[in-house]
């Protein structure tokens, strides 16, 4: 079973801005880009844990989300929603602006019934545990 | 794109698309109209609910003005699935468009103040309740509703539609299925993301017309629209039946068909839709009569002021409409490399502009001005958008 989450992306203006002129500066000197805009990253994202990672705590794969801009303001910074599908059996950590300070920062899984059900590092840590390597990553999809 | 055979029947592919949505999707609906194409996917459906002890929604919005075999086929298959479905028989007052009358550009079916003349009444088990649906206003479009009631039944889950539209059946319907630009739930082709936590899905998007036919006389025990029995009777081609609901700009061709197969209704129907005979007279006629096909100009006149003269025929109401279009239009292109106004004639395809392009939407009866590149737009707003438009109109000095 799938379930889908929807985390606002605030200022996503800006970190589009910032993501073009990075490449446009990488384009010209190559590293160039990466240098500039350093330490800049959208604080919105969904990643699926799948392992541990000596530097990070964490291996994570990021997912794509499908845009929403319905409700968008004029600049772009404020109401651009994110929706992420989310799958049964996985455990994922969540990274969702609520303020333009403030980061709500969790692990979830998702239930047999769709439902999203937020976890504990204790949790997480015990899923990895008892799953090999295999088992922690996502198949492709199968068209 | 390219066809690309999967090796096994439609039939196996449309059971394993069903398969996946109930893995996949908490939250299941299925669209139904009463068609050939939604009957068959609904049978299909509820095989595999049935079989998963699962309840899905079925959503069928009731449109008033149709044939009475269709609602008692739509009432056959609700009573059958009863069990296993959470039934959305929608009667409320929605917007339809009326392709055959310049006086009523948008029919109301269920509308209030016509208690009397309208064709039937609902049925019992459907929702007339105008504040059952939070998001639902009155004279709301259906456009709107469908996607809005795909929302609200989801209430925040992962949901799909089921939607029982063929790629055979139009270049429009293809390319829904086949659009590259659309997004897609895990890369499947035959689904569309509809916006927030709404899919739809189309398990019989390669269906031939032959196969739903086919499906359907091996299994007798499942029920059909017996409307097809008198088109059949009616001399028409399997390609010819369709039964969507019979005034939009497309579908006014079929209304001859109506008072042959079901004369009881029909009469109900020319007291209650404006131009619904005008449009069983003419709506196959090619010409200046509805705009089909080639236009011809009269004697005496350019095609800007044939214009003209259409639109000083017109209602007050819809002629300001059409002024507001034609003045958007002539603006893009004042703008955009005819600074010194449109030419009056040229082609009738969307390659440039012409006044002759003006009245073959006019002549049409083409309220949304798609042949001019329009697009519908949303009932909230066109209050505004009027308002906003009339000052334009001043300050761009264009259709005063």
């Amino acid at each position: 079973m799938k379930a889908s989450l929807k985390i606002e992306a605030i200022g996503d203006n800006t970190y589009q801005y910032t993501k073009l002129w990075k490449g446009i500066l990488n384009s010209g000197m190559p590293g160039l880009g990466d240098m500039v805009t350093e330490g800049i990253s959208a604080p919105y994202w969904v990643a699926m844990i799948v392992g541990t990672d000596p530097k990070f705590g964490y291996s994570r794969q990021f997912l794509n989300a499908k845009k929403d801009y319905k409700k968008a303001n004029s600049k772009g910074s404020r109401g651009v929603y994110l929706w992420y599908i989310l799958e049964s059996g996985y455990v994922y950590e969540v990274s969702s602006p609520s303020t333009w300070s403030r980061i709500d920062r969790y692990f979830c899984t998702v239930t047999d019934d769709g439902d999203i059900q937020r976890v504990d590092k204790d949790y997480v840590d015990q899923w990895i545990k008892d799953h090999s390597v295999s088992q922690l990553l996502k198949p492709p999809n199968e068209e | 794109m390219d066809k690309r055979p999967l090796g096994i029947t439609t039939f196996e592919a449309a059971k394993r698309r069903i398969e996946y949505v109930f893995d996949t999707f908490p939250k299941i609906y299925l669209s139904f109209s009463g068609g050939k194409d939604s009957t068959v996917m609904l049978h299909l459906v509820m095989a595999e609910a049935i079989k998963r002890n699962k309840k899905i929604g079925v959503l069928f919005v009731d449109l008033e003005g149709q044939y009475k075999l269709t609602i008692d086929h739509i009432q056959t298959c609700y009573d059958m699935y009863a069990e296993y479905i959470e039934p959305y028989w929608v009667a409320l007052p929605i917007n339809l468009r009326n392709g055959v009358s310049q006086y009523q550009p948008q029919w109301c079916c269920w509308e209030h103040g016509y208690e009397d003349a309208w064709i039937r009444k609902p049925p019992e088990m459907a929702i007339t309740d105008e504040s059952y649906f939070p998001f639902y206003h009155y004279r709301m479009e259906f456009e709107e509703f469908v996607p809005a009631f795909g929302h609200w039944y989801g209430q925040g889950k992962l949901t799909a539609c089921f939607v029982g539209i063929r790629t055979d059946e139009s270049l429009n319907r293809w390319r829904t299925i086949a659009s590259g630009n659309k997004q897609t739930i895990d890369g499947h082709q035959w689904t569309t993301w509809r916006g927030e936590s709404l899919y739809n899905a189309y398990p019989i998007y390669d269906w031939k017309t032959k196969d739903l036919w086919v499906w359907q006389g091996r299994n007798p025990d499942k029920p059909y629209n017996k409307l097809y029995d008198r088109m059949y009777q009616a001399g028409l081609t399997l390609h010819q039946m369709r039964i969507c609901q019979p005034y939009g700009d497309d579908q006014r061709k079929g209304l001859w068909l109506f008072h042959i197969i079901e004369p009881e209704t029909w009469g109900k129907i020319v007291a209650r839709v404006n131009g619904a005979n005008q449009g069983a007279l003419y709506a196959q006629e090619i010409g200046n009569i509805l705009g089909v096909n080639t236009v011809s100009l009269p004697h005496g006149h350019t095609w800007q002021s044939f214009a003209m003269m259409l639109i000083d025929t017109l209602p007050p109401k819809h002629a300001e409409h059409y002024k507001d279009k034609i003045a958007v239009f002539l603006k893009w292109y004042q703008d955009r490399g005819y600074p010194g106004g449109i030419p009056d004639d040229g082609p009738l395809d969307k390659s440039a502009p012409s006044w002759k392009r003006i009245c073959k939407a006019l002549l049409r009866n083409d309220y949304w001005c798609k042949g001019l590149s329009f697009s519908q737009h949303k009932s909230e707003a066109y209050e505004k958008y009027t308002k906003l438009m009339k000052r334009r109109r001043q300050e761009w000095k264009l259709m005063i």
